[in-house]
C-alpha cells in the first residue's frame, strides 16, 4: 500500500462521515417504514452481493501479500477458504468458522504453503 | 422530578427494566465478538501496510466491520479515493434499513439530539439485540453501544500493536489475514442457504467480480466490486422480491 498519511487520514475521515450520515439521517428524519418492495429487497440483498464481490476471489490470496488473482493462490488460502465454506454450510457460528479457517490456513503455512 | 419513571416515555415496567447497565450486560457477547474481530482487523490492516493510527482511527469513527475492511481491502489493491468512498457508502446503505428498524422502536418523545447520538451505535449486531425489545429506551441502547464499542476499539488497538504482533509467529500472522474473510463467508453462506435471492446474488456477484478482474477493460478494484455487487443485487431484487408480509423487526 503506497499512499501518504495525509491521503489515508482524509480517506478515513470521509468514509467515517459518510457512514455516520447513513446511520443518523434515517434515524432522525424517517419515522415510517419503507413500503417499496423493490427498494426493501435491494437494501437487504446488497450487503450480501457486495460481500460476495469482496470475498471472491481476494480471500484465496489473503495469506500471501505477494499473491494476487489470477495467479495461483497459495495453498494456505485454498485451505482456509475451503474450511470456511464447508463449515459455514453446517453452522452459523461466526467465531467458530473464523477460528477453524485461520487454524487450517496456519497449518497449511506451517507445511510450507 | 428528575428521577421520574416517565423519562424516556417508558412508563411500562417492561421498558423500565432496560437500564444502561442491563444494556452493558446484554451486549457482553457482542463485546467478546467485537474484541476478536477488532483484533483480526488490526492485524489485517497492519499486514496490508497501515500505520498503527489508521485502523485505530477507523475503529473509533466507523464502528463498521464490513466498511472498514472494504477500505483496507481496496487500498491494498490500489483503488482511489472516490471509488473507496463510493464502495463504503453502498456497503453501508444497509444502515438505512437498520436505522429505520430502530426508529420504529423509539418513543416519539426521544429528541433529535438523542437520536443523533444513538446513530453512532447503529451496527448489525447492536440492532440485532435491541430489536428483541418492542420499545427501546435510549439509555439501554447506550449501554449496548458502550459495551460493544469498548470491545471493538480495544480489539483493534491490540491487533494493530507492533508489540503484540511480535508475539505471534509469521505463519500465524499470515493465517490471521484470512480470519475476516472467513467470518464474512460465515455470514454469507447461511444466508444464501435460507434465501434463493441471496444465493443468486452471491453466486452472480462472485462470478462478476472475478470476471471483471480478468476483463481487458482495466476496471480498478473498487469500481469492479461496486459494479459486480450492485448489478447482482439489482438483478436479485428484480427476480426474487421479498414477500409482501414481512416478519416484524428483521
Amino acid at each position: 500500500m503506497n499512499v501518504s498519511s495525509c491521503f489515508l487520514f482524509w480517506l478515513v475521515a470521509a468514509t467515517a462521515i459518510a457512514t455516520y450520515l447513513l446511520r443518523a439521517v434515517p434515524l432522525v428524519l424517517l419515522r415510517k417504514p419503507l413500503r417499496n418492495r423493490f427498494l426493501v429487497t435491494l437494501l437487504e440483498v446488497m450487503p450480501y452481493a457486495l460481500l460476495a464481490a469482496m470475498i471472491f476471489p481476494n480471500a484465496f490470496y489473503a495469506t500471501d501479500p505477494a499473491a494476487a488473482f489470477p495467479g495461483l493462490p497459495p495453498w494456505s488460502g485454498i485451505a482456509g477458504v475451503g474450511v470456511a465454506l464447508l463449515l459455514s454450510l453446517k453452522t452459523g457460528n461466526l467465531p467458530l468458522v473464523a477460528a477453524a479457517a485461520t487454524a487450517a490456513a496456519w497449518l497449511a503455512c506451517r507445511l510450507g504453503g | 422530578m428528575l428521577s421520574s419513571p416517565a423519562v424516556n416515555g417508558s412508563s411500562n415496567p417492561e421498558a423500565e427494566a432496560l437500564t444502561f447497565s442491563r444494556g452493558l450486560l446484554d451486549a457482553s457477547p457482542i463485546f467478546a465478538g467485537y474484541l476478536a474481530v477488532g483484533f483480526a482487523f488490526g492485524i489485517a490492516a497492519s499486514r496490508f501496510g497501515h500505520p498503527f493510527w489508521s485502523p485505530v482511527l477507523m475503529s473509533l469513527t466507523h464502528v463498521s466491520g464490513t466498511g472498514q475492511f472494504a477500505v483496507i481491502d481496496l487500498l491494498r489493491e490500489g483503488a482511489g479515493f472516490g471509488e473507496i468512498l463510493s464502495a463504503v457508502v453502498v456497503f453501508n446503505l444497509r444502515y438505512v434499513l437498520m436505522a429505520l428498524a430502530v426508529a420504529q422502536r423509539l418513543s416519539p418523545s426521544v429528541g433529535a439530539w438523542t437520536r443523533l447520538a444513538m446513530a453512532c451505535g447503529d451496527t448489525d449486531e447492536i440492532v440485532g439485540v435491541a430489536a428483541r425489545q418492542r420499545l427501546v429506551p435510549p439509555r439501554y441502547w447506550f449501554g449496548l453501544f458502550a459495551s460493544s464499542y469498548a470491545g471493538w476499539v480495544s480489539g483493534t488497538v491490540l491487533g494493530a500493536m507492533p508489540l503484540v504482533q511480535t508475539l505471534l509467529s509469521a505463519d500465524l500472522l499470515r493465517a490471521l489475514g484470512l480470519a475476516l474473510y472467513a467470518m464474512f463467508i460465515a455470514i454469507l453462506v447461511p444466508a444464501a442457504k435460507k434465501s434463493r435471492g441471496i444465493l443468486f446474488c452471491t453466486l452472480l456477484a462472485a462470478a462478476l467480480s472475478a470476471a471483471l478482474k480478468l476483463s481487458p477493460w482495466k476496471i480498478s478494484a473498487g469500481w469492479g466490486m461496486l459494479i459486480a455487487g450492485l448489478a447482482s443485487a439489482i438483478a436479485s431484487a428484480a427476480l426474487f422480491p421479498v414477500p409482501e408480509k414481512r416478519e416484524e423487526g428483521t
